[in-house]
């Protein structure tokens, strides 16, 4: 591909998260550099939000070392953090009614913040196709128009940014229709090769993405089952042992989609990957 | 890009609502058992030769009790704003995390034990002993609320309105005992000083808590960035740079000092707290860079209006401003809620 960073942007080592007790994630190894597009997929509950909370600073971890840029994310102060990575969690919910445009404005950097007449506002407001929502009230808005005018803050505050940067979004997309989702999709993954970022996309679409990304890290419990590019990722075998479908990667046309025959009922799946787990029922 | 919700701009509104304050300082100096024309008031605050009678009633009178109004107003108003932000909950009120409440129990303490327990502290602090232990009531209370909120560094903003709620009903429960116990006399002094009271300002009190509340009130604008970046949640608000715990922090000590000397010389005052920052929110938006100041700029003036109202409907007797305030507040806030709930 093109031009891109020697060294890693994030570097992930051995790194554990327990958090009230419970362990959510174990022994994480990853190295991402800019210009990668990572799509992060698991079942529910694998760990994906948790190592997203992680990677953005939020959550501190229990053991192991996180470097963003070669420092280490627990030496980096909040404000140095929003000027190297930009987040866009699940969910967002507001309890004071807000305008659109002062949503986006809040990613402006310093004293613009807030402003909703700034230039990069209605920018990345045009750019996720929400400009003609400027001026209404968000609570107003559909699911998928909220998470589109969520995405256009993201992409202000990282727009803002200067050199190498991270974009991290969990399931961003997940109310949009399939048309908006494949539209934004393939523009952030565009962006994310041309503007020096390494993009972390946590998603539930298998076939999204392994047509948009440029690599895949399959997370289970807590742990990374594999890692690499979508080909050998999404193999029927590691299909089956995560997910428990019957599916498999057709690369024949213009983009790879994962093609499901069928769900394993769990017996079969479960019962032949590991076979210490048995369920007793009465 | 035109906002179709019905939202004035913010300067002219912050204009006016300066020359709302003025009209009503004006209105608040001019009334009273000695009413007074605009020209006797400007002599009696600007000019030595003036009428004597004129100048004690202004500079003495009138003046430190309309300033005094016009700073626990925008304590209370800009209070309100700031915790109803923190908590990103319109109903939050200083009364809600226990500051009033405290305030109220170390005033109502020095009314009716003051003679054996206060005694030699009111030789130091001659006739400053109730405002000063409401003051250091109100930052104890918020000290030990947020000391049960806070865990390992981080303070759980539900947690800390819970331990609010119960401090404020054991608080409550000590105002009630002190209202048991105490005698006639000092059971009138008690139920004045809950129904809040400008009656007594003079000089004194307003040396005692201007210093803090302009102090708050300077600091104010810092916040309001940050605060508008927590009304997306306290992750969003970490995400795009800003320390949420210091915000917090910063916060909860301001609405201490600021309500606390407030409570501590006008009594219990409702309402401001909650009415001043929804108005503007309704007529401005929920930026905070307008809304703090513009909730302050309400919160004077509504009780400005209040306290002339209070001091007129009964004169020459007073109407106690607490009860004034939520007497008519409280109907024109329902009018107006129900008038919006449509949408």
């Amino acid at each position: 591909m093109t031009l891109q960073g020697i060294t890693p942007l994030l570097s992930v080592r051995g790194m554990s998260l327990v958090r009230h007790g419970k362990r959510l994630l174990h022994d994480l190894s990853l190295q991402v550099r800019a210009g990668e597009r990572v799509m992060l997929l698991g079942p529910n509950g694998a760990g994906k939000s948790s190592l997203l909370r992680v990677l953005s600073g939020e959550w501190p971890t229990e053991s192991g070392a996180v470097h963003l840029g070669g420092v280490p994310l627990t030496s980096l102060s909040w404000g140095e953090l929003a000027r190297r990575r930009a987040v866009m969690p699940q969910q967002v919910t507001l309890s004071f009614p807000m305008l659109a445009e002062e949503v986006v404005a809040q990613g402006l950097p310093g004293r613009d913040a807030g402003d909703g007449q700034h230039p990069a506002v209605a920018a990345q407001m045009a750019w996720c196709d929400v400009l003609h929502l400027a001026g209404r009230l968000y609570t107003s808005l559909s699911g998928g128009e909220q998470q589109r005018v969520q995405l256009a803050r993201v992409l202000v505050q990282l727009n803002a940014m200067s050199g190498e940067r991270l974009l991290l979004l969990d399931e961003a997309t997940s109310a949009l229709d399939p048309a908006q989702q494949y539209r934004l999709v393939a523009k952030l993954a565009m962006l994310a090769q041309d503007t020096e970022t390494a993009l972390i996309m946590a998603c539930h679409d298998l076939s999204l993405a392994a047509a948009y990304g440029s690599r895949i890290l399959l997370l289970q419990d807590g742990q990374c089952v594999a890692d690499g590019t979508p080909e050998a990722v999404l193999t029927e075998d590691n299909l089956a042992r995560v997910y428990g479908l019957d599916a498999y990667l057709d690369t024949h046309g213009p983009l790879a989609q994962v093609r499901v025959r069928g769900a394993y009922p769990l017996e079969d799946s479960r019962d032949s990957a590991q076979s210490a787990h048995t369920v007793t029922v009465g | 890009m035109v906002p179709v919700t019905g939202r004035l701009p913010a300067r002219p509104a912050l204009v006016l609502l300066t020359g709302l304050l003025l009209a009503g300082a004006l209105l608040a100096l001019r009334t009273g058992p000695m009413p007074l024309s605009v020209a006797e008031v400007w002599q009696g605050l600007f000019d030595r030769q003036a009428e004597a009678s004129v100048q004690l009633v202004v500079r003495e009178l009138r003046l430190p009790r309309l300033l005094l109004a016009m700073l626990v107003g925008a304590a209370l108003g800009v209070s309100g704003a700031l915790l109803q932000g923190l908590f990103r909950n319109p109903l939050a009120d200083p009364g809600l995390i226990g500051i009033s409440s405290g305030a109220a129990l170390g005033a109502v303490a020095v009314i009716v034990l003051g003679e054996r327990v206060f005694a030699h502290w009111d030789m130091t602090v001659p006739g400053m002993t109730l405002p000063l232990t409401a003051f250091v009531c109100a930052l104890l209370t918020t000290a030990v609320i947020w000391r049960i909120g806070s865990r390992q560094g981080e303070t759980h903003v539900a947690m800390l309105l819970l331990a609010g709620i119960a401090i404020n009903a054991i608080a409550m429960a000590g105002v009630g005992v002190m209202t048991f116990i105490a005698d006639d006399g000092q059971l009138r002094t008690l139920t004045f000083w809950t129904m809040g009271s400008l009656a007594q300002a003079d000089w004194r009190d307003l040396r005692l808590v201007s210093p803090w509340i302009v102090l708050v009130l300077l600091a104010m604008p810092l916040l309001a960035r940050a605060l508008n970046a927590v009304l997306l949640g306290e992750s969003v608000a970490l995400h795009l740079g800003h320390d949420v715990d210091r915000l917090k922090r910063r916060i909860v000590v301001m609405c201490a000092l600021a309500v606390g000397a407030a409570v501590s010389v006008s009594g219990l005052i409702g309402f401001v707290g909650l009415v001043a920052p929804h108005l503007v929110r309704l007529t401005l938006g929920v930026d905070h860079r307008t809304l703090l100041p513009a909730s302050a700029l309400l919160g004077a003036v509504l009780l400005v209006l209040a306290d002339t109202g209070a001091r007129l409907i009964v004169a020459p007797a007073e109407f106690p401003i607490g009860l004034m305030m939520a007497l008519l507040g409280g109907p024109f806030f329902l009018a107006l809620l129900m008038r919006r709930l449509p949408e």
